[in-house]
């Protein structure tokens, strides 16, 4: 737990302990930061801080240290996002030092004493971050059992630990023995030996989650529970274009503050205005909400959005820049003389993260040095733009990572952070802020709404032709702080990321597939499967649709075009699982009877790797779902029933918090595909509660079975997100099972697929 | 206007100076220190402020504390600690039915008030118990299986 002890700059205690103990063994890491530098990879201007460094990543401060009474203390760069990860890292070092579990804690997400490891992203921080420390671990335990022979005088291969005690003939020596009184320094080395999977005992045991006792007792956990000494609250007030962060506005619509109307109330401290920032810091916090919104403001007026509700037009309307990411053999020429070409759009809407608790941070600005307790996604990169927004060198500033709402991708914890950060500078005293339900929906940074156009063919029975395209309007999301300040302007800048799982995943004789790079039209920035849901919702809505053309079994037809073992064995499993009989028929509109009378019941099969990071990227774990629903042809209401995802993700390190992951990414994707879209006028974001942006609900939830594919020696691979990927289309497939229907732009609306159902009647193709 | 209120809160008795349309959430984590009720969304739409006012769960984010005099409080510190978790919160570390946990301290808190009237209740009962209780993370299921696990010791 961290505590709200003064830091001095430049010293940094909390790391010196470490460095001055009298006993301790440190192992450094060697790291690779995620991604690179910038996660959007090549741009135009600077987007996203790649974040500090006060932490080197080859120095003794980035380490497992093992202490003289035993304990082992471990530092990672990346933190929980509620996922497990703290435990499942701990499980990993505790594994490689032959320790028990309980002997290992671990320290996430500390600029003053964890290393800066690249922006935690695409669910790939057991595939990519915990290589570095395994090595590390295990290399502590290789010098440990080492040092006891030396001691013993044993040959290293008479020894053996059981949990931290190097056991030998008759003999045994603790690991806080080994080290008591003096201080050993390594290097992790490329080299270090890594114990054998198939020896493991506490990898790949459902060990339970370190954080939750704490959180079911109202412990202290979350950044939004900390409280220090003389702390006031704060409240901001936003310009009136809600979530719109682009445009020669920014930073420059405010008209003007009336700071007497808020005078009848009590506790007021000061009303902090810089550029379009404005604050309002009181005694007490429900003063401070009073007074944010009794506060007379005006603004300037701004551009109008275009229409929101035609998605499709808006986003062609854009200038974009094509990237041709691939493109083999001719698909002109192949789609040439196809009488059975087939032309899709699919449109995937904007969505929120929805944090349930909105975005929080607290700071303490004194003496020319700023500590701030975040829920951040990414601590490091904070760091790195508080010290541009507050300009104080970054050995000034202290960022602490506390647990916070989830946040899937990106929520406004940042901004809340630096919020909070230039009122404490401007009071003189710890101020601590919580957005509104109303501010977290207006301004997180939105899941991007995007447009995939797709044509194809079968050219023979075992050949297709393919062409995609894929635009996608969004950039990094700068702090708001900075913008609202003017300290970075409103540009519309461009993030390449809509190349995400942009390559279908079936063998194409005939390939072109094209990223559109669009800057952004509000503000917008990753969620949970980064680009490659949209994408896949369109690859495997489009496959299923010329199986359907081909009068094929959706699942052995998309056999006929995969060539990856482990994908097939896997989409072999679900459908087993699922009990899928092949049917070449479908049912188009006279689809079985449901579970309630004149529902029609549908099933649908989807399935994918989640590629990330940039482009070509990298392959997290693969997934497939298979969906059995109803529908009410009344209403236009779907209703999931049953859901098998299956998933290989080769070694894995917590059974159970993988199935949770599991659980929560069908949960929410059945939610973003049936029910979520922000909703917009032409000032901005008009989704400002949960009635205006309904979620799943416990009624709702369906039958989900979890089929794990045996990791057979492999190394383990990004799990939550990679499950999110083929779920839309899996349920697009099970309306049109049902229904005849194919729906091509989510989300899966009543209205709309009643309509489309009385369309389909009616005769009138859409 | 700020006046002086008593109220009765996981056993003790305190007062407690605040406007008179202070909601009793920030009383509970300003005044008192108790971390358990959240602020979620302020308008009672997605239960992560739920408190037990007389055993009947309440969104502590809309009532005002001076309405509360002679009412007895019960928070989720109320129910039990880390050390001495009560059979719910024990039931939610068994099934792991959190995952970034903002939202237990509503499903906890309801499914207490549930169980309280209704100790067997099935899963359609839970489940539209906790209808008006959002999860964003997805934690759903191992939510029911928990409230499920406690109502199986109730006895």
């Amino acid at each position: 737990m961290h505590h709200p002890s003064r830091q001095s700059a430049p010293d940094r205690p909390a790391r010196r302990a470490f460095l001055q103990a009298g006993g301790v063994l440190l192992v450094s890491f060697a790291l690779s930061p995620v991604g690179g530098k910038s996660q959007g990879g090549a741009s135009s201007g600077a987007l996203m801080r790649s974040g500090s460094e006060l932490v080197p990543k080859n120095s003794v401060d980035s380490f497992i240290a093992v202490m003289a009474d035993g304990r082992i203390i471990a530092c990672n760069g990346h933190v929980d996002l509620g996922t497990g990860l703290k435990t499942a890292f701990a499980q990993i070092v505790a594994e490689e030092m032959d320790v028990a579990f309980e002997r290992v804690t671990m320290i996430l997400g500390d600029t003053d004493r964890t290393p800066n490891q690249g922006p935690i992203i695409a669910s790939a921080s057991i595939q990519v971050s915990a290589v570095p420390m395994r090595r590390a671990a295990a290399q502590a335990r290789q010098f440990l059992v080492g040092e006891a022979a030396r001691r013993l005088q044993l040959p290293v291969l008479q020894l053996r630990v059981q949990d931290g005690v190097v056991l030998g003939p008759g003999v045994s020596l603790p690991y806080g023995a080994l080290v008591e009184g003096r201080r050993f320094a390594l290097e992790v080395s490329e080299d270090a030996v890594l114990k054998d999977p198939s020896t493991y005992t506490i990898v790949g045991q459902a060990v339970a989650r370190v954080d939750i006792p704490a959180k079911v007792t109202g412990g202290l956990v979350y950044v939004h529970d900390m409280r220090v000494p003389g702390m006031l609250h704060a409240r901001m007030v936003r310009p009136n274009h809600p979530g719109r962060d682009v445009g020669s506005l920014v930073g420059a619509s405010l008209e003007a503050v009336d700071a007497a109307s808020i005078a009848h109330i009590a506790g007021i401290v000061k009303v902090v205005v810089i550029k379009d920032f404005v604050g309002v810091v009181a005694e007490r916090e429900e003063n401070a909400i009073k007074a944010a919104r009794a506060l007379r403001v005006t603004w300037k007026g701004w551009d109008a959005l275009p229409d929101m509700t035609d998605l499709a037009s808006v986003l062609r309307a854009i200038p974009d820049k094509v990237r041709v990411l691939k493109e083999s053999g001719d698909v002109t020429r192949a789609m040439q003389g196809q009488r059975n070409t087939l032309k899709a759009t699919y449109i995937w809407p904007y969505q929120m993260h929805g944090s349930i608790g909105p975005s929080c941070g607290l700071a303490d600005f004194k003496d020319g040095f700023l500590t701030v307790w975040t829920g951040s996604q990414n601590p490091h990169a904070l760091h790195s733009d508080l010290a541009v927004l507050l300009e104080l060198p970054e050995d000034r500033i202290r960022v602490v990572r506390m647990e916070a709402a989830g946040c899937y991708g990106r929520n406004c914890a940042d901004d809340a952070t630096a919020e909070a950060a230039l009122l404490s500078r401007a009071v003189g005293r710890p101020v601590r802020l919580q957005l509104m339900r109303e501010e977290e929906h207006a301004w997180e940074p939105k899941g991007t709404a995007q447009l995939m156009e797709v044509a194809g063919a079968l050219t023979d029975a075992n050949a297709l032709v393919y062409d995609f395209d894929t635009r996608y309007p969004s950039n990094g999301s700068p702090l708001l702080a900075l913008l609202h300040t003017g300290r970075q302007p409103g540009e519309p800048n461009v993030f390449e990321m809509g190349d995400r799982t942009a390559i279908p995943q079936y063998r194409c004789d005939n390939l072109r597939v094209v990223a559109r790079d669009m800057p952004p039209i509000v503000r917008s920035s990753w969620i949970r499967g980064v680009a490659a849901l949209p994408n896949v919702f369109a690859h495997e809505s489009f496959i299923d649709e010329l199986a359907y053309r081909d009068g094929a079994d959706p699942v052995a037809f998309r056999l006929r075009f995969m060539d990856e073992p482990r994908a097939i064995e896997l989409v072999k499993a679900v459908a087993q699982r699922a009990n899928w009989r092949a049917r070449t028929d479908p049912e188009r509109g006279n689809g079985e009877p449901g579970k309630a009378a004149g529902t029609l019941r549908g099933r649908g099969f989807s399935q994918h790797r989640y590629v990330h990071g940039k482009f070509p990227g990298v392959g997290a774990a693969w997934s497939a779902w298979a969906v059995e629903l109803d529908v009410d042809p009344a209403t236009g209401g779907v209703s999931v029933q049953r859901v098998v995802v299956g998933q290989d993700c080769g070694l894995i390190v917590n059974p159970a918090g993988v199935m949770h992951q599991i659980h929560g990414n069908v949960l929410q994707t059945i939610s973003r595909t049936l029910k979520e879209y922000v909703r917009f006028d032409s000032r901005g974001v008009t989704s400002l509660e949960w009635g205006a942006y309904p979620i799943l609900t416990f009624p709702e939830v369906p039958e989900i079975e979890v089929l794990m594919m045996p990791a057979l020696g492999n190394p383990p691979l990004g799990v939550g997100e990679s499950t999110s990927v083929p779920g839309p289309a899996a349920i697009a497939n099970a309306i049109f099972d049902a229904t005849g229907v194919r729906l091509r732009e989510a989300p899966f609306l009543p209205e709309r697929l009643k309509a489309a159902i009385a369309a389909r009647k009616s005769g009138v193709v859409r | 206007m700020a006046s002086s209120m008593s109220l009765h809160v996981n056993g003790s008795q305190h007062v407690i100076v605040a406007d008179d349309d202070a909601p009793l959430l920030y009383i509970l984590r300003n005044d008192l220190s108790l971390n358990g009720p959240k602020f979620g969304c302020g308008l009672g739409e997605c239960g992560a402020c739920t408190v037990l006012i007389d055993g009947l769960a309440a969104r502590s984010c809309l009532i005002p504390a001076s309405a509360l005099a002679g009412k007895r409080i019960t928070t989720l510190e109320g129910l039990g600690s880390i050390n001495k978790p009560h059979p719910m919160q024990q039931a939610f570390i068994d099934e792991q039915a959190a995952q970034c946990g903002y939202c237990v301290n509503g499903m906890i808190m309801a499914a207490k008030a549930l169980l309280d009237r209704n100790p067997h209740p099935s899963v359609d009962d839970i489940r539209n118990e906790l209808a008006s209780n959002l999860c964003r993370c997805g934690a759903h299921v191992e939510i029911v299986r928990a409230v499920q696990r406690a109502a199986a010791r109730t006895v």
